[in-house]
């Protein structure tokens, strides 16, 4: 037996999702898109039901719902079946087309497959190819590596920009539709235009509807997405990326546009330097109700440190979530001393060591990557620490070892609002900060003996 | 203009009164018809997963697993293997090189860990494909550790979810009647396809242990291997969820002479039903048993009906939607909805069969429109034209119901309110006041004209 196989630790409750599912979230997030995973029917429904149950709105996912005689003689004929399907029933502007583990196990060219189908259906919708074998990455990379076939399917052939005031492309990891919003917000407060690409700020995030849309209203649009190219900049946000899931990244190597990376702006620190970025880059100063948000924002810092000094924290979820979670933490005075994912990437390591240990401490935290709920359970019960941050699957760690957990990021699936959970900007973190400070206080009421009614 | 029905799917869609009744069923989902069934693995594992003393563990990449990890709402009295979430985390080097050996390391690491009493190994889409011989890896693995390793074929290609459900057949069938000790009641039976959610289970039990009877086993429902061995020495099987365990209830049949009943325990009518034909069976040599199972059913129907025809009087005269997984559990939620008043408009299932669709049309009036292995256009077209203020269905149908100011109740296997026996008659009849009749709908724009 190999040194590897001898090592080998099987996953046990995992923290991640396989790449189709990323794919997925990112052509939600596309006018009039409609999804198609190249595999097996239950990917499309489980990856559905999944995330249906955080966003609380339809999410159609089709399949080219492989059998036998399709794993004998490749999915071609499917795929195709499965694209006119939609096409005729939904009548999309885009089909976005993701593989799964097993077209690729059986070796399926969908660049080929959809260069034909194009050829061979000329009256078709936009079709975007992306290979995302679950066997590979997690929903993170998946999530990239849609955003970067899109641009680098679509981009470049706009010839003039739509919309008012200079335009700003934004490359977000896996945020909440009401981040989205903000970053559209402040854009427009800025006199400057947000084309966000994934935007799943109202596919995902919805009013009722008067009859019933196919496809949810909102997205970005593909003419969008086309004339990316003659924006003024691309803003890539979060953790810093491999090349090749950086769509600004080949936006600038392509088309000469300047790509500005910064973390996401969670925390004071973190949003001065966004809000500076977008004052340079649209040569406008932030507006005053913004400062006074971060006025009040820091008035809460003075009036909640006492709460927050020292208190360990664990942090999991996807990488750059929990990188701006430990910035945000370590700014606040907490001590986070535990940080996970289940991405292997070995992007997390890196960003959490350039930050430094944080102020409180005199060690640096303990980082995992490629890591489950498993393998954390033990570190966290020997650690603990005062709060968990990270998604709905911490409950059973949270629950068996009585420590809090307050739910950010994907997925949410034991509470309510997920969509409208805010953390960016000065209004973002103060609605984070207050979540924190009144968890640590309720813990602290409910184990006291004596039922304080001021704390 | 976007279509309602795919033309691949005429055939199954059928409108009662139209024509003569005619239905397409059993059928693999069309490519892009957006079928809300999920896969073989999916079938496997529903029926599997509620068995608490066991490790499941899944082989292939890691969204199987995590799709389904505690996803049911199957509780137990005791071990919760089944909340835990096993997989051998096949990365692109075992797609190259075969996947064995780190199942074979897996079974060896978590088999010591976790002490289950058997290990069900769900093979998913890839492995099938990379070529894994997962037999024989169980077989030896089970050797080794003195528990049976039981391989579930369940390749999400092959076959639909159905196929699914026989794959977990074929897996219990390994562990029924292994075990011959100690006594078995002659008054005894098994329960197939009762999953326990919310501890439905526990209720029915309840009204069988009134009734003088030794629930031998639950397939699957707070399940424990050691039952399962004895399983094989009851009297009588009862099948619920007959689609997913019927193919069981014949084995046992043929194999172990163990006659069995298709019954249903949603809505006080078939409950009261799966009750007396149990008396009824055991009848020559407990004469009183009858006698026994009519007291439950009085006592249990005066304390809930009053509260079902306050239901009814505020339910009366809408009009309902149904989509379920198995279509005999379509026949009692008509049941149900009628003795509240309700019409059933629109009625379908992921899996039913020929025999089931003809019942259904020949329960349903007129006008009712009768779906198989349906879509979320079909479904919304049909919640629009027929005008449905209610809709009975699963997490994926939810979203659809309210966009369109649409009451909605979870009677899928995710559901955390019992919904079976008397007292679950009654908690569906309030689940469906509740939404039904909240005044959010008038905010709805499609229901305020």
């Amino acid at each position: 037996m190999s040194a590897e196989v001898q090592n080998y630790q099987s996953a046990g409750n995992p923290c991640r999702q396989c790449m189709p599912l990323g794919a997925s979230w990112a052509f939600k997030g596309v006018k009039g898109c409609i999804p198609v995973l190249h595999g097996s029917q239950g990917c499309a429904t489980y990856i559905r039901r999944y995330m249906i149950s955080h966003f609380r709105e339809p999410i159609d996912i089709a399949s080219s719902s492989f059998d036998e005689t399709t794993v004998i003689f490749g999915g071609q004929e499917n795929l195709e079946k499965a694209v006119l399907n939609v096409f005729n029933q939904y009548r999309p502007d885009i089909i976005g087309i993701a593989t799964t583990c097993l077209s690729e196990t059986i070796g399926d060219d969908i660049d080929r497959f959809v260069r034909e189908l194009k050829k061979n259906q000329p009256g078709l919708c936009t079709l975007v190819p992306v290979s995302t074998p679950s066997y590979q990455g997690t929903q993170e990379e998946g999530f990239h590596r849609t955003i970067y076939a899109l641009v680098k399917n679509l981009a470049g052939a706009g010839e003039v920009h739509a919309g008012e005031g200079p335009a700003l492309n934004f490359f977000l990891p896996m945020i909440t539709p009401a981040d989205i919003r903000w970053i559209k917000d402040i854009t427009k407060a800025m006199k400057g235009r947000a084309v966000v690409l994934p935007d799943i700020s109202e596919t995902l995030d919805g009013g009722l509807w008067e009859e019933y849309n196919a496809i949810p209203p909102g997205g970005t649009d593909q003419e969008e997405i086309k004339s990316l190219h003659l924006s003024e900049a691309s803003v890539e946000l979060g953790t810093v990326l491999p090349d090749d899931w950086r769509p600004g990244y080949w936006l600038q190597k392509q088309h000469g546009l300047p790509n500005l990376q910064a973390a996401l702006p969670l925390g004071v620190d973190a949003t001065d330097h966004f809000m500076k970025l977008l004052e340079d880059v649209l040569d406008c100063p932030v507006p005053p109700e913004f400062m006074e948000i971060r006025s009040r924002l820091t008035d809460a810092y003075a009036d909640a440190h006492k709460y927050l000094y020292g208190k360990k924290v664990v942090l999991f979820g996807d990488t750059s979530t929990v990188e701006a979670l430990y910035r945000f933490t370590s700014e606040i005075g907490m001590n986070p001393v535990f940080c996970f994912t289940g991405s292997p990437s070995g992007i997390l390591k890196k960003a959490i060591e350039k930050l430094g240990t944080p102020p409180v401490s005199t060690t640096a935290p303990l980082v995992m990557e490629d890591c489950d709920f498993g393998d954390a359970e033990g570190i966290i019960e020997e650690m603990n620490p005062d709060m968990l941050i990270g998604n709905s699957k911490g409950y059973k760690i949270a629950r068996k070892l009585d420590i809090p957990l307050l739910r950010v990021g994907f997925p949410i699936h034991d509470r309510f609002g997920a969509s409208r959970q805010r953390m960016l900007g000065y209004s973002g973190t103060l609605n984070l900060l207050d979540q924190i400070v009144n968890m640590l206080l309720e813990k602290k009421q409910s184990d006291s003996d004596i039922g304080y009614t001021y704390i | 203009m976007s279509a309602p029905i795919l033309k691949d799917r005429n055939k199954q869609v059928f409108e009662k009164g139209k024509a003569a009744f005619d239905l397409q069923c059993d059928r693999k989902s069309v490519a892009g018809s957006v079928s809300q069934r999920a896969c073989v693995f999916c079938g496997s594992r529903v029926v599997l997963y509620p068995i608490a003393d066991a490790l499941h563990l899944v082989h292939g990449s890691i969204g199987c697993a995590s799709y389904t990890w505690d996803i049911r709402g199957s509780v137990s009295s005791g071990p919760e293997l089944h909340r835990l979430c096993f997989s051998t985390d096949l990365r692109e080097k075992d797609v190259v090189y075969g996947g064995e050996k780190k199942l074979a390391a897996a079974i060896r690491e978590l088999v010591p860990k976790h002490s289950p009493k058997a290990v069900f190994v769900y093979s998913t889409c890839i492995v099938g494909v990379i070529g894994d011989d997962v037999d024989s890896v169980c077989k030896k693995a089970g050797q080794e550790l003195g528990i049976p390793v039981i391989p579930v074929h369940s390749a999400g290609f092959a076959g639909t979810k159905k196929d699914g459900y026989k794959a977990a057949c074929t897996a219990l069938s390994k562990i029924v009647g292994t075990d011959d000790s100690g006594e078995v009641s002659p008054f005894s039976i098994n329960i197939l396809g009762e999953f326990n959610l919310a501890g439905e289970a526990w209720i029915i039990k309840e009204y069988y242990r009134r009734m003088g009877i030794e629930v031998v086993s639950i397939l699957t429902g707070d399940g424990r291997i050691d039952d399962i061995r004895r399983s094989h020495r009851a009297s009588l099987n009862l099948v619920q969820c007959s689609g997913s365990l019927t193919t069981m209830a014949e084995e046992m049949k043929d194999k172990y002479g163990i006659p069995y009943k298709r019954v249903s325990y949603f809505g006080m009518e078939d409950v009261s039903k799966a009750l007396y034909e149990v008396a009824d069976f055991f009848s020559e040599e407990d004469p009183m048993m009858k006698e026994r199972a009519a007291e439950i059913v009085r006592e249990e129907v005066s304390k809930y009906l009053p509260a079902m025809q306050e239901c009814k009087t505020k339910l009366e005269g809408m009009k309902c939607a149904i989509y379920v997984g198995g279509a005999f559990k379509a026949f009692s939620l008509i049941r149900i909805l009628r003795t509240l008043g309700v019409d059933v408009v629109l009625v379908g299932s992921q899996t039913g069969n020929r025999q089931d669709y003809e019942q259904l049309a020949s329960m349903c009036d007129p006008g009712t429109v009768i779906v198989d292995d349906s879509n979320p256009m079909e479904l919304s077209h049909y919640i629009v034209e027929k005008d449905v203020d209610l809709f009975i269905g699963g997490v994926k149908e939810r979203p659809m119901a309210f966009k369109l100011g649409v009451g909605f109740c979870d009677h899928n296997h995710e559901r955390k309110t019992a919904l079976a026996g008397f007292e679950g008659t009654l908690n569906f009849a309030n689940e469906v006041c509740a939404s039904a009749l909240s005044p959010v709908w008038r905010f709805a724009p499609r229901r305020k004209k």
